[in-house]
């Protein structure tokens, strides 16, 4: 992969190519694998020679809180319209995502049902892995209990962040 | 946290890029912010009066992911992401991973120019 985020935006229902998401996972090997604390690592990650969508990836790759879980090819991991119990952060794999109108191909760094979940909403796209996808996962309970603990500052952001993802006109009612 | 700084921003003014280091988040106090793709310049979100944007900051090596634009003449209230960050690293490590993760799938969103479309309940 040649660039920061493999992406082809123009893709939908109507062409054979699927727009794509991707961390940059070569790049991201070149500072973690070895070692991480090598000159070339450390000037990689101080010189922002990783992207936003890298470093998060990078350090939710790194968590040592959250559960692992794999998928097998042609495993469901989401189903449009079902609760989500479990958010996931792919780590490796690739899969395909749908609704009613667009495809879409997901790679590592893809999040599914994250901002869905925390909103008390379904998942909003079928995901099914093309190949054996491995992941970190995010207890949707546990987070939403936390969240209601948080400071109102941070919770803010959080909501925030939730509400532009889903692209929702109002705050759902479990987070206001 | 502290630290608040009023930011008048003219219309058709950038107040950051994409790429830059993120250390300051907003609050729109008057006038209106566009969020735009650094690739396509495509509007990504319109950000309004009492609406925050710049959320990269509570990361301590968060970079911005969109550029933002003033739409008109802006007035923003500006807070220093220390503070956020104390406040952060305060938490769980699950409330960590939920904002590194959260801001991943927004980035993920914007990137595939997403829009989900409501799913009825299964």
């Amino acid at each position: 992969m040649d660039t920061e985020t493999d992406t082809d935006t123009s893709a939908n229902s109507n062409t054979s190519i699927p727009a794509h998401f991707s961390v940059n996972v070569d790049k991201i090997k070149l500072v973690d694998v070895g070692n991480p604390l090598s000159p070339d690592a450390v000037s990689m990650y101080d010189g922002h020679g990783l992207s936003a969508q890298d470093r998060l990836y990078f350090c939710l790759r790194q968590s040592t809180t959250l559960g692992h879980c794999v998928f097998n090819p042609g495993e469901k991991i989401a189903v449009r319209g079902d609760r989500v119990h479990f958010a996931q952060i792919v780590i490796s794999g690739d899969m395909t995502a749908s609704d009613e109108e667009n495809n879409f191909s997901y790679g590592p760094g893809s999040v599914i049902g994250l901002a869905e979940g925390m909103a008390n909403l379904p998942y909003s796209f079928t995901v099914t892995a093309t190949t054996t996808v491995t992941t970190r996962f995010i207890p949707v309970h546990d987070a939403q209990q936390e969240l209601m603990q948080l400071n109102a500052g941070l919770r803010g952001i959080c909501r925030t962040a939730i509400v532009r993802t889903l692209g929702l006109k109002e705050i759902p009612e479990n987070l206001k | 946290m502290s630290g608040f700084t009023k930011v008048q921003i003219k219309e058709g003014e950038m107040l950051f890029w994409a790429g830059e280091v993120a250390n300051k988040l907003y609050i729109v106090q008057k006038g209106a912010i566009q969020l735009l793709d650094p690739r396509s310049s495509q509007p990504l979100a319109k950000v309004v009066k009492g609406e925050s944007f710049g959320e990269q900051c509570i990361l301590s090596d968060g970079i911005r992911s969109a550029t933002a634009m003033a739409l008109e003449d802006t007035e923003c209230i500006e807070i220093g992401g220390d503070g956020l960050r104390q406040l952060l690293a305060a938490q769980s490590p699950l409330i960590t991973s939920l904002f590194q993760a959260l801001l991943l799938q927004l980035h993920m969103h914007n990137t595939l120019l997403l829009k989900p479309k409501p799913a009825a309940a299964a």
